[in-house]
């Protein structure tokens, strides 16, 4: 069985993306969010072992997302994904709690190389 | 990588992206002081950055990313979302939508340096600056609140392939011909086992049929979703201040029907705004509100949709009309004043216009011609009213779906044909000697089927009255012309079959059907007849 995985990312085009690279390297994506708060509830419901996080989703941004993950759940495993030009939002998440960042547009192995680095 | 897949998710994701820009633009530009289309805006822009970025796509991703930047820049206060920026804005999102398509036309989309240089131009240089935008941020998406829309498709929808689903209209024609025969052939055995089946069938077949037209159908909205844009931009253009007022986004028309509406729609629209609409110098001096309003509104009655485009502006000029018709030799001088039929045949008469200028919107010619063919080959009617300085009101009535198509049958030499409703106006006598059908001392332009399709002699004895022969009058684009016939049959729903256009098929051939005895018939276009 591989680590499970949830998706959180506004665009249907980048959840598309990460979930395959995901999926192609053996991990298992139990679920997608579109929006922070989504990523909250799927988390309590999911408990996956791995979230990877835009930051900015309608609703709730990924950042506010993190933080109320981590509230209840301070060993939750977070990849940031962001866009250039986003460093010091990728900064203010790892304070509120994520462990590591890939920045968009993003290399397959890069991703997989952050992955597996946090599941250890 | 699966480059096809993330091309076409790309291309969907952004085309909607682009298209809810525009409806946030046109809500912000209405009212300025709103802070909840700026936050979703900078999404739309954001994400249309990141998948292009991700298709190494640098022309999109680019003018998005600068595009993003203004945004931030309003966010942040240190920009005031004056109407040159909102200018830039459209005019970015006209600039992505080029570069968008150009992607699905698989080009490589080309890049604006020019345009990204004014938007760069916009942002005050020490905004620019990514630290101080977490605080700008939550807040306004705090403030956004539930006012947001979750991206991505619906719940429990898919989207299907348009082909695939002419496919099975087309197999479920065939049913349904094939059904009929069936029917015709089981009534010759009332009460037994065949008939009873050939019952069961019949209303499974009615259910599979409805049941697939209705999987055809889409909100008019996928068509007039580009109008209010459109319009405003014309409002610039003209020097006019236009407000277009849309109802029944959600009535349901056939995808062929609909997509065959956008150029005649654009048209009336255009038409309105430039035409129908005065200046607003004009209008205050009329004592009407210096904003004119354009109206677009669909609304569904049983098997018909009407769709009414209507403007608040001079009205058309009957005696004016009447002048460039009688200027033309196309009525007599002593004619009275049109009424609306009359004056809708007049203003669909190619060449002539109630304009002495010629317009960079419209053109020349008000092209209702154009407009009422169109109507006419989807099997619909255009219906004019205008009342002077009240407005203009065109409703054009279409039939719910194309593939079902109501038509006068006729017979010439024992071969059955069919003629769409949509295109008759009247049936009338033919008297022998005469070359042409008079209708109302008016002479038409005449053919004769039998002499169309190829058959000797007049049919004089084929016909109920020695002599004389039914015609019927056909009316294409506002000019009347008379199609004789052996014999009139009388009314039916005919399946439309789509035809292999072979070689040399003639033009007046616009498709063929199985009648329910299984003999096939052609469908005529009289259009191309005269």
């Amino acid at each position: 069985m591989g680590h499970t995985v949830l998706v959180c990312d506004d665009a249907i085009f980048m959840r598309t993306m990460i979930t395959d690279i995901l999926t192609q390297a053996g991990y298992d994506v139990i679920g997608e969010a579109e929006t922070g708060a989504q990523a909250v509830e799927k988390y309590r419901q999911l408990k996956p072992d791995l979230v990877t996080m835009d930051i900015v989703m309608p609703d709730m941004g990924g950042i506010e997302a993190v933080r109320e993950i981590c509230k209840d759940s301070p060993e939750a495993k977070i990849l940031m994904c962001s866009a250039m030009g986003q460093q010091a939002l990728v900064v203010e998440a790892i304070q509120a709690g994520a462990k590591d960042f890939v920045v968009k547009p993003f290399q397959p192995s890069r991703v997989l190389e952050a992955v597996q680095r946090l599941l250890g | 990588m699966d480059l096809a897949r993330y091309t076409a998710l790309f291309l969907s994701d952004s085309r909607d992206h682009l298209q809810r820009c525009n409806e946030l633009l046109l809500a912000w530009e209405r009212a300025p002081g709103a802070t909840a289309p700026v936050a979703e805006l900078f999404r739309a822009f954001h994400s249309i950055k990141g998948s292009s970025a991700a298709l190494s796509l640098e022309p999109v991703s680019e003018l998005a990313h600068a595009a993003e930047q203004v945004l931030g820049a309003v966010r942040q206060g240190a920009l005031t979302p004056s109407t040159d920026v909102l200018n830039a804005l459209f005019t970015a999102v006209d600039g992505l939508a080029t570069g968008v398509e150009a992607v699905g036309r698989g080009e490589p989309p080309e890049g604006d340096s020019a345009l990204i240089a004014l938007l760069c131009g916009l942002v005050p240089p020490e905004q620019g600056r990514p630290a101080e935008v977490p605080v700008v941020e939550r807040r306004l998406q705090a403030r956004a609140g539930t006012e947001t829309v979750p991206a991505g498709l619906p719940a429990r929808q898919v989207r299907v392939d348009l082909e695939r689903l002419d496919a099975l209209v087309h197999a479920v024609g065939e049913l349904v011909v094939a059904r009929n025969r069936l029917a015709s052939i089981a009534d010759r055995e009332i009460g037994s086992e065949l008939e009873q089946v050939s019952g069961r069938i019949s209303a499974l077949v009615g259910g599979l049929q409805s049941g697939v037209f209705r999987a055809r159908m889409a909100p008019v909205d996928e068509v007039f979703d580009r109008f209010p844009r459109m319009v405003r931009d014309l409002g610039r253009e003209l020097g006019k201040e236009i407000r277009l007022e849309v109802q029944g986004t959600e009535i349901e028309l056939d995808r062929s029907v609909l997509d065959a509406l956008t150029e005649p729609l654009t048209h009336l629209l255009r038409n309105a705004a430039d035409h129908g609409l005065e200046t607003p110098d004009e209008r205050a001096a009329a004592g009407k509100q210096r904003e004119g309003t354009v109206r677009l509104r669909a609304e569904r009655r049983r098997d018909e949709v009407t769709v009414v485009v209507s403007d608040d502006g001079r009205g058309i000029d009957r005696s004016t009309v009447r002048e460039k018709a009688v200027a033309r030799g196309l009525i007599d001088p002593n004619a009275p004043l049109p009424d609306a039929t009359a004056l809708l045949r007049l203003l669909a008469h190619p060449g002539l216009t109630t304009r002495s200028k010629v317009s960079a919107v419209s053109g020349r010619g008000v092209g209702i011609d154009a407009v009422l063919a169109r109507i006419r080959s989807l099997g619909g009617r255009m219906e004019l009213k205008t009342v002077a300085g009240r407005g203009t009101t065109f409703l054009l009535h279409l039939p719910v779906t194309r593939a079902i198509v109501r038509a006068l049958m006729v017979g010439v030499g024992g071969e059955r044909y069919a003629i769409p409703f949509g295109m008759l106006a009247e049936a009338t006598v033919h008297e022998a000697p005469e070359s042409e059908v008079t209708l109302r001392g008016e002479p038409l332009p005449t053919a004769d089927l039998r002499q169309v399709v190829g058959l000797s002699g007049d049919g004089g004895d084929s016909g109920p009255l020695i002599g004389k022969r039914p015609a019927v009058v056909i009316d294409t684009g506002g000019r009347r012309s008379a199609l004789i016939v052996d014999i009139l049959l009388g009314q039916q729903d005919v399946v439309v079959q789509q035809l292999a256009q072979p070689a040399g098929l003639p033009g007046w051939v616009g498709g063929a059907t199985i009648l329910p005895d299984g003999a096939p018939a052609l469908i005529l276009d009289p259009a191309a007849l005269f």
